[in-house]
């Protein structure tokens, strides 16, 4: 492992995911985070209807 | 319906200058962490602004940060006026920035990008050292986190380079 690794690791960051996120395309990273934001927006709309009801 | 992918494919066909920087730069590079919108440095020209307003048109492009969600629709004179852009728009949260901490405005941005593919079109990207350095300059725990990976995956890819 290099050295900027164990500095991220040391901070205390997960870098489990970096290795299968580095194998999709650009279009694939961006495109996740799309789909993230839209799951996101469900959960939100979701909980503001449970808070409704 | 978020899709950022579409968003930036509006700004390349309608030939906005602009360079993706931020989060999304991030991401786009490797970085496992989540943003919500997309970030880019773009040329303040009047000329470039409304490239920026046609590309855009359709998707109800509103000022984010105005109280009564101003629509994106200005004139020339009002458009000459804003040194940033905070845009919601149908296809996600678009912020167009005439300054990028740690490197400059568009001109000295421009001078460190690179080009990656994407929906089978080339539009342009921070380089990952230059990005690296707006995020270390910025400060914020985020941002200094994201730094951290991004040095992790440029690390990455020296070590994967084939020794010649």
């Amino acid at each position: 492992m290099g050295k900027a690794s164990r500095e991220a690791l040391d901070y205390g960051l997960d870098l489990s995911l970096l290795e299968a996120n580095l194998q999709k395309t650009p279009e694939e990273r961006i495109a996740m985070q799309s789909q993230a934001v839209n799951a996101i927006r469900k959960l939100q709309a979701a909980l503001n209807k449970a808070k409704r009801d | 319906m978020t899709d950022f992918v579409k968003l930036l494919s509006r700004l390349v066909e309608n030939d906005v200058n602009f360079v993706l920087v931020g989060g999304m730069a991030a991401a786009a590079y490797g970085s496992t962490m989540l943003t919500q919108d997309i970030d880019v440095c773009c040329d303040f020209s009047i000329e470039n602004l409304l490239r920026l307003q046609k590309a855009v048109s359709g998707l109800n492009p509103v000022h984010r940060l105005s109280t009564d969600k101003k629509s994106f629709d200005e004139d020339a004179e009002t458009l000459s006026t804003y040194k940033n852009i905070y845009l919601d728009t149908d296809c996600g949260q678009l912020d167009c920035l005439g300054n990028i901490e740690g490197i400059g405005n568009y001109s000295d941005v421009k001078k460190h990008t690179h080009y990656i593919s994407l929906a089978s079109q080339s539009f342009p990207i921070l380089s990952l050292p230059a990005l690296i350095r707006s995020k270390e300059a910025m400060g914020r725990p985020r941002d200094k986190e994201n730094a951290l990976l991004l040095k992790a995956i440029q690390e990455k890819q020296n070590l994967d380079k084939p020794e010649i």
